[in-house]
C-alpha cells in the first residue's frame, strides 16, 4: 500500500466524462475521484484532502465559479485545473492561480500538466476547518468516492 | 389642388379676358347698326337733296318758259311745250316721296304734289279755254305768280330745306357717335390693361405667398436631412428655380437614405442570422465536446496498453476522426463566441510567411505552386490581433489551394494603400490580395459567400470566409470576394495600419452605413 499517493480530484458534470478523466488519471502515484455534485465535491474537498482538482467549467448554473471560490477561501494553495469550452472565460474566473486548459487537450499534455502543478505543490493540504491528524489511505478514498458518484 | 388653381389662375384670368370681349363685341355691334342706320338715313336724305334740286330746276324751267311766253310772242304752243315739262316734274316728285323720312318731308311732297297738279289743271284749262290774248296773258301772269310760286316752289323749297337739314342733324348724330366711339374705345384702352395688371400682381401675389408657405416644408425637410447626408443650401428668399434645383437635390438625397436604410436593414437581418446560427452552433459544439474528450481519452489510454485492445492502426484512425471532429467543433465555437482581440504590433511579412510555410506542404501534395508577392520592400508593421490575422490568411490559403486544380498556383499580393472609401481623413493601411487559377466563385453566390453556412468545397462546413469576414471587420478592414478578368478567383483583404480606439471604430463602421 502506498500512503504517498496524490489525490485528483475530478468534478464533471458530465458523468461519463468525469469516470473517463478519473480512470485515464489514475496511474502509479495517483488516484483520482470523479463527482458530478457540487456540494459532494466541496464535503469530499474537506474529507479527503486532494492534491488536485480538475474542475469543469461547462457545468450549468455557473456552479462550477462558487465552487472554485469555495475552495480557493477554504485551501487557497490547493492547484485548480479548469477544463473549459471557452479559453477566453479565464479573463472572469475568479481564481487567478488556477491552470485552464481546453477540452481538445491530449491525454499525454494533460498528465503532464497534472504532474507538473502536483510537484509544485507537494503533499497534501489539510483544511483549516478539519485540522485531523491522520491522512486519508486510497482505498477509503475510492470507496467513498464510489458511494457517492452512484 | 385642381379647383384651387382654378380659382387662383384661371378664373380671374378669363374673367379679365372675357369682360373687354363682350363690351368690345357689343360696342363693334352698336357702331355697326348705327352706322348702317346712320348710312340710309344719309343716302336717303342725300336722294331727297338730289330730288328737290331736280324739282327746284323743273319748277324753274317752267317760271322760264311762262315768262317767255309773257314777253315773247305769246303764242299758245308755247305753254303746249310747259305742259311736257309735267311728266318730268311727276317723276322727281315720286322719288322725293320715296326720300321722304320725315312727316314734314312727306307733308312737303303732298303739297307740292296738289300744287302741282292744281297748276297743270289751270294750265290745262287755260289752253282750252281758248281766251283773248289779253286775258289768257292776266291769267298766266296770274298762274305764274301766284299758283307756280305759291303752291309748287314754295314747298319744293320746303322740301329742300328739310333735306338739308335733315343731312345736317345726322352729320351731327355721327359727329356725336364717333366722339362716344371715341371716348369708349380710350376707357376699353385703359381699363383693359389695367385690370390685367392688377390680376396679374394679385395672382403673383398670391403665387408668391404660395412659394414662401412651399419653401418652409422644403427647408424643413432639407433641415432634417443635413442632419443625414449633409448640407442642401436654401435661403427662404428663393424663387422657383432654386425650389426646382433644391427639391431635386432632395429627391436624390432621399434616394440615398433610402439605399442606406435597405443597407442597414439588410446588415440588421445578416447580424440577426449571424446571432442565430451563432446560437446554434454553440449548442452543437457544446452538446459535442464532451463526448468527443472521453473518446478520445479513452483511445489515448488504450493505445498505452498492452496487449493493445484494439490494432494500432484502428486506434489512431479512431483518434483522427476525434480530432477532424474537434476541429469542426472548434470552428462552430469560434464563430458562436469570437474571442476578443489582442492587438500588439507585428510585421506582416513575418506573418505571411509563417502561413507559407504551413500550407506549403500541403500545396505541394496537392501539385500547386504557392508564392507571395511583396510589392513593397520595407517592413509591414501592423497592428492587430496575430492570431485572428492568422486564421484570416491561412483560411484563404488554404481555400484557394483546395480551389485550384493539379498544376495551378496560387500568389499573394500585399501593398500599403489608403482607405479612401470613408468619411473622414484617409487612413493608412495594408492591400493583401489572395489570388488563385482556380475555377473562380460561382457568380450566383455574390456577397452571399461570407455568410455562414455557405461555401465552395465539397468538405467543410462553410464558416471559414464567415468568420474571415468577422475578423477583418472587428479591426476595422474590409474584405471582398471576386473573380480574376484571366479567370480564377481573387479574394482582397485591406485591414488598417494602425488600430482605431474600438468606440471610434464603431462609429466609423456605422457611419459608413
Amino acid at each position: 500500500m502506498q500512503l504517498n499517493v496524490a489525490t485528483i480530484l475530478v468534478v464533471e458534470d458530465d458523468a461519463t466524462l468525469g469516470e473517463v478523466l478519473a480512470k485515464a488519471l489514475t496511474r502509479p502515484g495517483w488516484c483520482a475521484l470523479s463527482v458530478s455534485s457540487t456540494s459532494v465535491a466541496l464535503r469530499l474537498v474537506e474529507s479527503e484532502w486532494p492534491q488536485l482538482i480538475l474542475l469543469d467549467m461547462c457545468r450549468r448554473d455557473g456552479a462550477a465559479i462558487e465552487l472554485a471560490e469555495a475552495i480557493h477561501k477554504s485551501s487557497p494553495n490547493l492547484p485548480l485545473i479548469v477544463l473549459t469550452a471557452f479559453p477566453q472565460q479565464k479573463s472572469s474566473f475568479p481564481v487567478s492561480t488556477s491552470r485552464f486548459v481546453t477540452k481538445s487537450i491530449n491525454l499525454s499534455d494533460l498528465r503532464q500538466m497534472v504532474e507538473a502543478e502536483l510537484s509544485k505543490s507537494g503533499p497534501g493540504e489539510i483544511p483549516h476547518r478539519f485540522a485531523l491528524p491522520y491522512k486519508s489511505v486510497p482505498a477509503l478514498s475510492r470507496r467513498l468516492a464510489s458511494s457517492v458518484s452512484r | 389642388m385642381k379647383s384651387n388653381v382654378f380659382l387662383r389662375i384661371v378664373a380671374p384670368v378669363l374673367g379679365i379676358s372675357i369682360l373687354p370681349l363682350i363690351i368690345g363685341v357689343i360696342g363693334a355691334w352698336k357702331v355697326h347698326i348705327d352706322q348702317k342706320s346712320a348710312s340710309t338715313a344719309l343716302s336717303l336724305d342725300v336722294e331727297g337733296v338730289r330730288s328737290g334740286w331736280n324739282l327746284a330746276i323743273g319748277i324753274r324751267d317752267i317760271r322760264t318758259d311762262l315768262n317767255q311766253f309773257l314777253n315773247g310772242e305769246k303764242d299758245s304752243k308755247q305753254l303746249q311745250e310747259v305742259l311736257k315739262r309735267k311728266t318730268f316734274l311727276d317723276d322727281w316728285i315720286r322719288k322725293a316721296d320715296d326720300a321722304a323720312v320725315t312727316q314734314r318731308e312727306r307733308n312737303s311732297v303732298e303739297e307740292l304734289r296738289q300744287g302741282s297738279d292744281r297748276f297743270f289743271d289751270e294750265l290745262k284749262g287755260l289752253i282750252n279755254a281758248k281766251l283773248p290774248h289779253d286775258q289768257l296773258t292776266a291769267k298766266v301772269r296770274t298762274l305764274l305768280s301766284d299758283t307756280l310760286a305759291t303752291k309748287v316752289l314754295a314747298p319744293a323749297q320746303q322740301y329742300l330745306t328739310a333735306n338739308e337739314e335733315d343731312i345736317q342733324g345726322s352729320n351731327a348724330a355721327n359727329e356725336q357717335m364717333a366722339t362716344w366711339v371715341k371716348y369708349g374705345l380710350l376707357l376699353l384702352g385703359i381699363c383693359g390693361p389695367l385690370s390685367g395688371l392688377v390680376a396679374g400682381f394679385g395672382i403673383a401675389r398670391g403665387y408668391s405667398r404660395a412659394i414662401v408657405r412651399l419653401s418652409l416644408p422644403i427647408q424643413d425637410a432639407a433641415g432634417k436631412l443635413n442632419e443625414i447626408v449633409g448640407p442642401i443650401t436654401f435661403s427662404s428668399q428663393s424663387g422657383l428655380d432654386e425650389i426646382e434645383i433644391v427639391l431635386h437635390k432632395i429627391a436624390e438625397q432621399i434616394g440615398a437614405v433610402l439605399e442606406r436604410l435597405e443597407e442597414s436593414r439588410r446588415e440588421a437581418l445578416r447580424a440577426e442570422q449571424l446571432a442565430a446560427v451563432g446560437q446554434m452552433a454553440a449548442g452543437i459544439a457544446h452538446e459535442l465536446r464532451n463526448p468527443l474528450m472521453a473518446m478520445k481519452i479513452l483511445v489515448q489510454a488504450a493505445s498505452e496498453e498492452s496487449p493493445p485492445v484494439l490494432a494500432g492502426r484502428d486506434l489512431s484512425v479512431l483518434e483522427e476522426e476525434i480530432t477532424r471532429l474537434e476541429r469542426s467543433t472548434e470552428t462552430f465555437l469560434d464563430f458562436a463566441r469570437p474571442p476578443e482581440i489582442e492587438r500588439r504590433t507585428f510585421d506582416l511579412r513575418t506573418l505571411i510567411n509563417q502561413t507559407l510555410d504551413l500550407v506549403s506542404v500541403r500545396a505541394q501534395r496537392q501539385g500547386v505552386q504557392l508564392r507571395c508577392e511583396l510589392l513593397s520592400e520595407r517592413a509591414l508593421p501592423i497592428q492587430a490581433d496575430m492570431g485572428q490575422i492568422r486564421q484570416v490568411l491561412l483560411n484563404l490559403v488554404l481555400n484557394a489551394v483546395d480551389a485550384v486544380p493539379h498544376g495551378g498556383s496560387v500568389w499573394l499580393e500585399i501593398e500599403p494603400t489608403e482607405d479612401d472609401s470613408r468619411i473622414g481623413s484617409p487612413r493608412p493601411g495594408l492591400t493583401l490580395r489572395v489570388c488563385d487559377t482556380g475555377p473562380g466563385l460561382p457568380t450566383a453566390l455574390g456577397t452571399r459567400i461570407f455568410e455562414p453556412f455557405v461555401g465552395t468545397k465539397p468538405s467543410g462546413i462553410g464558416l471559414g470566409l464567415s468568420i474571415c469576414k468577422r475578423i477583418v471587420e472587428s479591426h476595422g478592414g474590409r474584405i471582398k470576394a471576386e473573380n480574376r478578368s484571366t479567370g480564377g478567383a481573387v479574394f482582397t483583404v485591406w485591414l488598417p495600419l494602425i488600430a482605431a480606439p474600438l468606440e471610434t471604430e464603431r462609429a466609423l463602421v456605422a457611419s459608413a452605413r
